[in-house]
């Protein structure tokens, strides 16, 4: 069954006096529980596609349906909404707020969504499925790079989403801590999570799933695989 | 969503802590000024209310020692000859008139300590008496004082002055003025007292041939001013007299202290705007340093309107920190110092009920409680516009 679909999907930016498009006419879809990798060179448009498949960005032109309904259709709240409980974030770069200890880190989303009670137990079994409980009391800054990366994956994760938006997961990581995290993320897409994932890194997308390459904004065709 | 915008305070403690000191010294000053301002409104409502005569007559050159003495206690001696008495009661529209003697103390071996003496005439006295608790006896025995409320003696107690043993049989009610810290006994013990005075006795071989002041109350209807006028016209030259008008003392006190007022009221209104400004100006460059905070919030599921209300929240926190610290500061500098300051101030004063000192906290602190938040108010229709976008790319 299809979770996210995009449908010519536009998206152009001003550079200096000229524009360009960094997502020109894309359409995919997501099914649920399925693993999509998106590949290409840096500058193919990939965080833009994410960002628009998301509703972090507006398009200029084309659609994204969540469940067949537009994403865009909804206002700040619904989309915020959207953000918090059905689609968790795992961001390039450092995304934890550092005057909150992990744990808070973590339960943020849960308090956003105004939900009752819970959260601590619920971040705390995350954060123990992730092997960082022992951390839950530090700071960010006192976490490497990996286990930042591991506590922004259950943040993402603690308001249940069905679908998880990851751009360059392993980017900033050396070789073990990247591939400790894959197998973390090949787990959670076990249970029935979603990932649509940007990545530069091929041993992620292997065997994981559909393998789909950006070039110059655009889908390459043929470079679909089907899920494994 | 307090206890992260308690956090998000405490992560910039520095600058937060230099934005809570301004609202700090606003709400300090408003408030301890506000509680001055009532303690020395009380005591203008006391200084009218208790100053009893219309007219004060007193020897030529002693009207600023007698306002001084009244006011502020300064212990003065004094006479003109007691003849004043009998010209001044029987002038046209007086309807009272009651002499008293001052005699200041010793700060020395032979007294207690440096007060002003006022001898009044229990007969005719109508100035001191109200003043009097009603526990004390309806008249005066010699060797019996009756004591200001400031000064250190129980009832009982005993005040020597000039090697004379008084005891204290009453107190005065407090009346803000230098009233609280004079010592009341009758004209007859005054008299003897000055007996043992070499210079005086020297100086006034009859002291009951003089006294210091005439206190006048002039007959329903008449203006008190033009009273006086009468009596200088009569009897200045031939006695060398001069006249103290104690309406005047409050109308000239109420001015003082409306020109206090407005000072303070001044300051404490630049210190608002120089505290706003601030954080106006810390509140908006927020905005540019919180971006990556922002999007991580809108990241993860926060509305625009969250956004603002968190910064609001953090505002309200500020400002309600500095606001209590202000009022706290200026509680601990008032309340355990008000006789230094307001000795210092040299103005009547009675110390403010708790009525006025709340409501003067209530209202330091709500415009304490503007401040930041009003100060953010670009920030937030900033952030509730569409500043900040949610990224999927955060700066390190």
């Amino acid at each position: 069954m299809v979770l996210l679909e995009a449908k010519g999907l536009v998206k152009g930016f001003r550079r200096g006096l000229a524009g360009f498009r960094a997502v020109d006419g894309v359409s995919l879809s997501v099914g649920q529980g399925e693993f999509v990798s998106l590949t290409g060179r840096s500058g193919s448009g990939k965080t833009t596609l994410l960002s628009l498949l998301a509703g972090l960005l507006g398009p200029d032109g084309g659609d994204v349906l969540l469940r067949g309904r537009s994403i865009f259709a909804l206002g700040d709240a619904g989309l915020a909404r959207l953000r918090n409980r059905e689609i968790g974030f795992l961001p390039q770069g450092r995304s934890l707020l550092g005057n909150l200890t992990v744990l808070d880190n973590v339960r943020l989303p849960f308090h956003l969504a105004r939900r009752q009670g819970g959260s601590r137990q619920r971040a705390l079994e995350l954060l123990g499925d992730l092997s960082l409980a022992h951390l839950a009391g530090n700071r960010p800054h006192e976490l490497s790079g990996g286990e930042l990366r591991r506590v922004a994956l259950a943040r993402a994760l603690m308001n249940s989403p069905e679908l998880v938006v990851a751009d360059e997961p392993t980017g900033d990581l050396d070789l073990g801590t990247a591939a400790s995290l894959i197998r973390l993320i090949r787990d959670i897409n076990s249970r029935g999570v979603a990932f649509l994932v940007a990545t530069h890194d091929l041993d992620l997308c292997r065997g994981l799933g559909r393998v789909l390459e950006m070039s110059g904004g655009r889908l390459v065709d043929g470079a679909s695989a089907g899920r494994s | 969503m307090a206890g992260l915008a308690l956090a998000n305070i405490r992560a910039r403690g520095a600058r937060n802590l230099g934005l809570a000191a301004l609202v700090a010294i606003f709400s300090a000053l408003l408030f301890g000024g506000s509680v001055i301002d009532a303690r020395l409104s009380q005591g203008l409502e006391s200084l009218s209310a208790r100053l009893g005569a219309d007219v004060l007559i007193v020897p030529y050159g002693y009207e600023r020692t007698a306002k001084a003495a009244l006011l502020r206690g300064e212990p003065s001696t004094y006479h003109m000859p007691a003849e004043v008495l009998g010209r001044v009661r029987s002038f046209p529209g007086v309807a009272q008139a009651s002499p008293q003697f001052f005699l200041a103390s010793l700060a020395t071996a032979c007294c207690s300590e440096r007060v002003q003496i006022i001898a009044y005439d229990q007969q005719s006295d109508f100035l001191v008496r109200p003043w009097i608790s009603a526990k004390a006896p309806p008249t005066l025995g010699e060797g019996q004082i009756v004591a200001g409320s400031k000064l250190n003696v129980e009832v009982g107690g005993e005040l020597f002055f000039f090697g004379v043993v008084h005891e204290v049989v009453a107190k005065m009610e407090p009346t803000g003025m230098g009233l609280d810290t004079s010592v009341f006994l009758p004209l007859e013990s005054v008299y003897r007292l000055v007996g043992n005075i070499p210079a005086l006795k020297e100086e006034l071989p009859d002291p009951s041939g003089y006294i210091s002041a005439v206190a006048v109350k002039v007959e329903p209807g008449l203006r008190p001013k033009d009273v006086a006028n009468g009596i200088m016209r009569e009897h200045a030259i031939e006695f060398n007299l001069d006249l103290v008008l104690p309406d005047a003392i409050v109308t000239e006190t109420a001015r003082e202290l409306a020109g206090w007022a407005s000072t303070v009221r001044r300051l404490a209104l630049a210190m608002w705007l120089v505290a706003f400004l601030a954080l106006a100006l810390v509140f908006s460059v927020a905005i540019g340093e919180r971006r990556r905070e922002f999007g991580i919030y809108r990241l993860i599921g926060a509305t625009r309107s969250w956004l603002g209300r968190l910064i609001l929240a953090e505002a309200l926190f500020l400002s309600l920190a500095g606001g209590l610290a202000g009022i706290l500061l200026a509680s601990l500098a008032i309340f355990p110092f008000d006789a230094l300051i307001f000795n210092s101030l040299g103005l009547p004063n009675l110390p403010a009920g708790p009525g006025a000192v709340a409501r003067a906290a209530a209202v330091a602190l709500a415009l304490a409680m503007v401040i930041a938040p009003l100060a953010c108010l670009r920030t937030v229709l900033s952030v509730t516009r569409s500043e900040v976008q949610p990224s999927l790319r955060m700066e390190a």
